[in-house]
């Protein structure tokens, strides 16, 4: 197992089990810092796997040691689909936290996030006294947005699919095989970004991959707080909701959240 | 029911995670096999809610990445997709045979998993039932190629043309890039075969290895979704008379009309899981009717 470069495992409590995978730091035998991946929700975390583990791999060569984990009720962690909501998440991020820092004895940690993961990743941050540096990788800034977003996206794919939507008319919502329960929706309808006015960590970076100037603008907003605020804007496809038969790795996009992190750390 | 998250497969590592039953029951191993190019929980986590759903039934599953997939390493020594993935199986039931002492085994998969399935099926006797979801031979040309002058075929690649490439199009005055390599590629496919009459795997060897592994008592379930090109694929193996499913209570045939390629919505994944959960029934103690139900309640 030690000479894997991957190491997945069951970590947490008995009632909260959740999956991980540790990506051991390469050369670096005493990292400073550990990096905590965050994954996006529903389909989104489906189309971004493999872009997360290409990811990983780079931090780990790069000698950061990384932990990247399904949220409970996501992924292989246990819990139904239907059980999942925000502040479950943000605590399943501070066992992560807390399993990086068992296994890697690192002092700093840095949350990477994308979507809605980039928005734990910052309210995790804001919670906590112990986040060194935050990378936000397009986050979800509004709520309700995301929410239109996800369901224009399912009406869009069953449209191109052409066999009509078998979820219209359910109670719940159902995204692209994932159940959006109502208080989940009402959950995520309330997240509103732009009311944060303290600082989430020293060193935040804020990377967009489309539309530079949202991007631009949170970033604006989050220097206010008083942290040192990074926009990096590298153009590519947004790989959360490419087709259904693509998967697709933003090469360009690691490697400058990778630069990044390495630079701050230096 | 307790899940471990696993490695195995020696040079190249294999991650999986094994769902146990609460009780050990001597039922056959389910395999539940990469949906496409998505990791192991499967389109909408449902190769999760299953493996789940089997446990509450007694049986013991595997879900696994294939070499290059999820978290699995690549296989580097040049061995073709449609073999390798056959030889992940493999590797998984030795795997577990060794571990958990089964050996006998139920591979499950959707689109390029339900090939696997059927290859581990014709390949190795262990198998002793597969379950094939949308398969489409071992590429998507080779399903389209099937029956190219159906009246099916032309409306699916008409309706393609109409939609496919406008976006395309739209696509490109939005972000100045076409970003369509897939469209071409199946574009190219379709009118080969629409003008050429196809080159795929042939109908009569695919019909032959079915009529093989039926023979060997293997059960077999093959679901197909109404409107994809797998119904062609379907078709080839038996619309040639020569798998007659009325004759050979082995093989069971199901249609789920409204569903599409890979299972994308939450209604007919629970549909799914509800068929799933009574055919394996018969290896079980529960009756098929409760058994579905179970799946759905989970």
């Amino acid at each position: 197992m030690q000479d894997r470069d991957i190491e997945p495992f069951y970590f947490g409590t008995p009632e909260r089990r959740l999956l991980g995978l540790y990506h051991p730091a390469k050369g670096n035998h005493y990292p400073k810092c550990g990096v905590v991946l965050c994954y996006p929700m529903a389909r989104e975390y489906l189309l971004a796997h493999r872009s997360f583990r290409q990811l990983a791999g780079r931090l780990s060569q790069a000698g950061f040691p990384v932990v990247r984990f399904d949220f409970s009720a996501c992924g292989d962690s246990y819990g139904t689909s239907e059980e999942g909501n925000l502040q479950q998440w943000l605590g399943d991020i501070s066992i992560a936290v807390a399993e990086m820092r068992k296994r890697a004895a690192v002092r700093k940690i840095c949350l990477v996030g994308l979507r809605l993961g980039a928005t734990l990743a910052l309210r995790s941050a804001l919670e906590r006294s112990d986040i060194d540096s935050i990378v936000l990788w397009n986050p979800v800034v509004s709520g309700k947005s995301f929410v239109q977003e996800m369901r224009s996206f399912h009406r869009t794919i069953f449209k191109h699919l052409q066999v009509g939507d078998p979820d219209a008319g359910e109670e719940e919502i159902g995204v692209l095989g994932f159940r959006l329960t109502d208080s989940m929706r009402t959950d995520l309808e309330m997240i509103d970004l732009y009311a944060i006015d303290k600082r989430p960590a020293a060193k935040v970076l804020v990377i967009h991959s489309e539309k530079q100037q949202e991007g631009e603008n949170f970033a604006r907003h989050l220097t206010g707080t008083g942290a040192r605020v990074d926009s990096k804007f590298v153009p590519f496809a947004p790989v959360w909701t490419e087709g259904i038969f693509r998967s697709h790795v933003p090469a360009p996009v690691l490697a400058s959240i990778v630069s990044w992190i390495s630079e701050v750390n230096a | 029911m307790r899940e471990e998250a696993v490695v195995f497969g020696g040079k190249t590592a294999l991650v999986g995670v094994i769902t146990y039953p609460a009780q050990a029951q001597n039922y056959p191993a389910v395999l539940l096999l990469n949906a496409g190019g998505l990791h192991r929980v499967g389109p909408g986590r449902l190769h999760v809610n299953l493996a789940r759903a089997l446990a509450g039934l007694g049986f013991l599953s595997l879900r696994f990445d294939f070499a290059g997939f999820g978290d699995s390493d690549a296989r580097n020594d040049g061995t073709p997709f449609a073999q390798s993935i056959v030889t992940d199986v493999r590797i998984a039931m030795d795997f577990l045979t060794t571990t958990q002492g089964v050996d006998r085994f139920i591979p499950m998969g959707i689109c390029s998993g339900a090939d696997a399935s059927f290859g581990a099926a014709r390949s190795d006797s262990r198998v002793v039932g597969a379950v094939l979801i949308n398969g489409t031979g071992y590429d998507v040309a080779s399903a389209l190629n099937f029956d190219p002058r159906s009246v099916g075929f032309v409306v699916r690649t008409l309706k393609f043309f109409a939609t496919a490439w406008p976006r395309m199009v739209v696509r490109k005055l939005n972000r100045g890039a076409w970003g369509g390599a897939d469209t071409i590629q199946l574009t190219r496919y379709l009118l080969r075969n629409l003008f050429s009459g196809g080159r795929g795997t042939s109908p009569a060897q695919a019909s032959t290895s079915l009529r093989e592994v039926a023979e060997r008592a293997v059960e077999l379930l093959l679901v197909y979704e109404g409107c994809d090109p797998a119904v062609d694929y379907l078709r080839a193996l038996v619309g040639d008379g020569s798998i007659d499913a009325s004759c050979r209570p082995n093989v069971m045939i199901k249609v789920m009309k409204g569903a599409d390629h890979a299972f994308n919505s939450v209604k007919q994944q629970e549909l799914l899981m509800g068929v799933l959960c009574k055919w394996v029934a018969r290896w079980c103690d529960v009756p098929a009717s409760e058994a579905a139900c179970n799946s759905v309640a989970i």
